[in-house]
């Protein structure tokens, strides 16, 4: 049985130091439904949900030396949707309890969790079962023999697998983390006022991204990053552009390791370009694709993690105020952040049972950040793009957005209005 | 659905100007994709308000201390400032978070010893502040959250409770080690931390064992 109080994994400690107004370090999955949202069955369905995935039900405390989440029973409550997408769900400024937030508005459900306590597939998984006891109550009778719940163990689900993939147990600083990385470009625009992001949701026929990406020989993910990089440079001043773009692909450690977590488990991995001006979009996509597969390698994925892992175990690490550590951290983060340009997170198609896929008509997510966050997710033929931009300059996504779009089919989409 | 004939993309909503480029868009509005963004919360206009009073207050005994002369032996406009600055410091503090009953009692408590003392030091009457107020004020917050921790199962509470604990055995024992005879009022504070933490130990005993493994694990 779980416990009823967990320690936080290795890459919530950094979402808990370095979350800030703007970079709520929260992320939305939403489904959108062939039908108006019953707020009363909406409830039903959420009591429902979370009977089945308790390790959503938590509220994260301050130890003296770390972190931890200890198990709560505040009972969730749907709400009518206010107020912008990926809200502060954790911090000095949060009055709430629970780390996460249902919300619906028309046809469509969001969920709104704050990082530390999942990552975007731990989140896709309750979205779908959310959906799947809501359309059960709005249609008695119709999706009784389905069963579309997690088969692993309570326990499974709420593992640390960072832990308990780490091969290696050395206690010392891991001489990669200190080496010197160069800075990247950051975008030369000045922020949103008031701590604000646009949030842009693009839908475009996936099936025409993809034959581009396959007309390239190369797979979606480099496609897209290497366009985003396109993109980057043609929008910086020409004195800038001797800096390196470097995006940053988080990748689903469950590819690689078998976790049935609904916690993170994910790294970071960077791609770097520095431009020369004589790339192509066909050049690009297949440097990008060696450079991305280089670091994809299961022995270099096992050795990022461990890297990780190991500095949580050092003596001085551990008997550290928890205090003291955030600052570290968050200077840490404020340095690696320095060296990423663009986040672009490939979330891959979002496989619904053919019995649901009637009801549901589109899936869409978001990421806060505090620059350029771009979710990529598909469902059957719908490709769609989750853009969070802290920048008030749009340069950069509508040049993304021009070079990704298939020659046929419509372009969708839909912007949330800023103050500038 | 409006279109931007330059982006040659559809655009939802109401918007007359694409969200890409700025270009005037064509076509018919439809139904927002997101409820509309109500007027960004920037902070109430009563806290503005106390605000600015408490700010423009400093400020004009400052003047009056500084510029004008208006004053006696010492320069009280420091400890408005003080005062003014600690009130300031909390009405933040409270209204940005949900605060537990044992978080407001004490850090309202904790804030004003601190403030009292500081005001001690400045004004010279630091001894009855430090030897009545100090020790007294911490024995009834530990009684509080004693109240407060029995009845309290899920939140924050105990965990007040044990740091108040603390804090009435720590000037005791930094008495001791600097060779001082303690004040009678801390001698009473230290017992009283005893007998809550006997309390607390036999009442709710396991719960104070996992809390401090939760706290403490490392």
């Amino acid at each position: 049985m779980a416990e009823d109080w967990y320690r936080v994994d290795n890459v919530a400690k950094v979402f808990l130091a370095a979350h800030n107004n703007r970079d709520t370090r929260v992320m939305r999955v939403s489904a959108t439904l062939n039908e108006e949202i019953d707020e009363q069955l909406l409830n039903e369905a959420l009591g429902i949900t979370i009977k089945s995935r308790p390790e959503f039900q938590v509220r994260i405390r301050r130890g003296f030396f770390w972190h931890y989440m200890e198990q709560t029973d505040h009972v969730p409550v749907a709400v009518k949707e206010s107020g912008r997408p990926c809200p502060i769900l954790y911090g000095r400024n949060f009055r709430g309890v629970l780390h996460y937030k249902v919300s619906y508005y028309e046809n469509r459900i969001n969920i709104d969790i704050f990082h530390a306590i999942a990552d975007g597939t731990g989140a896709l998984s309750f979205l779908k079962l959310l959906v799947f006891n809501y359309l059960r109550l709005s249609h008695p009778g119709e999706l009784n023999d389905l069963v579309i719940d997690s088969s692993a163990s309570v326990d499974d689900r709420y593992k640390n697998s960072f832990v308990q993939f780490c091969e290696k147990t050395e206690r010392a600083i891991p001489k990669r983390i200190l080496n010197k990385k160069s800075k990247a470009y950051h975008i030369q625009s000045g922020k949103l006022p008031f701590d604000q992001l646009q949030f842009m949701e693009v839908h475009m026929p996936a099936s025409g991204v993809l034959s581009k990406a396959k007309e390239l020989k190369v797979s979606m993910t480099s496609f897209l990053g290497a366009t985003l990089m396109m993109a980057i440079n043609a929008d910086r001043p020409y004195m800038l552009r001797s800096k390196p773009i470097t995006i940053s692909l988080p990748v689903n450690l469950r590819n690689y390791y078998p976790s049935d977590t609904m916690r993170n488990f994910f790294n970071n991995v960077d791609v770097t370009h520095v431009f020369d001006g004589s790339e192509t979009i066909e050049s690009l996509s297949k440097e990008f694709e060696v450079k991305f597969k280089e670091k994809l390698t299961p022995e270099k994925i096992q050795e990022q993690m461990d890297r990780y892992q190991s500095i949580e175990r050092i003596g001085l690490t551990r008997v550290t105020p928890l205090a003291i550590k955030q600052i570290v951290v968050k200077a840490f983060q404020k340095s690696e952040n320095g060296r990423v340009t663009a986040v672009l997170s490939n979330l891959g198609r979002v496989e619904l049972p053919e019995e649901m896929r009637p009801y549901v008509k589109e899936i869409s997510d978001f990421c806060a950040t505090n620059k350029l966050f771009i979710t990529v997710t598909s469902l059957d033929d719908d490709l769609v793009l989750g853009i969070a931009n802290a920048y008030s300059n749009t340069g950069v996504i509508s040049r993304f957005i021009s070079g990704i779009r298939p020659d046929e089919g419509d372009v969708i989409l839909h912007s949330t209005e800023v103050y500038r | 659905m409006k279109k931007c004939n330059y982006c040659n993309i559809y655009i939802s909503g109401k918007r007359n100007h694409c969200p890409l480029c700025n270009n005037a868009l064509e076509g018919e509005a439809t139904s927002p994709h997101w409820p509309g963004m109500k007027r960004l919360r920037l902070k109430g206009f009563i806290y503005k308000l106390q605000a600015f009073l408490v700010l423009a207050t400093i400020i004009i005994c400052l003047a009056l201390d500084f510029l004008m002369d208006v004053r006696g032996e010492r320069h009280w406009s420091i400890v408005v400032l003080i005062w003014g600055l600690g009130i300031e410091g909390m009405v933040r503090h409270f209204i940005r978070r949900r605060l537990s009953a044992a978080a407001i009692i004490t850090d309202i408590a904790l804030a004003i010893t601190v403030l009292l003392l500081i005001t001690g030091r400045l004004l010279d009457f630091l001894y009855p502040i430090a030897t009545y107020v100090a020790p007294y004020t911490i024995a009834a917050l530990l009684l509080t959250n004693l109240i407060l921790a029995l009845i309290d199962k899920k939140g924050n509470a105990l965990v007040y409770l044990l740091g108040n604990i603390l804090m009435g055995m720590i000037p005791y024992v930094i008495y001791k080690l600097m060779k001082m005879a303690v004040p009678l009022s801390w001698t009473i504070c230290l017992t009283v931390s005893i007998v809550v933490l006997l309390g607390i130990c036999i009442f709710r005993g396991r719960s104070v064992k996992s809390e401090l493994e939760k706290r403490l694990n490392m």
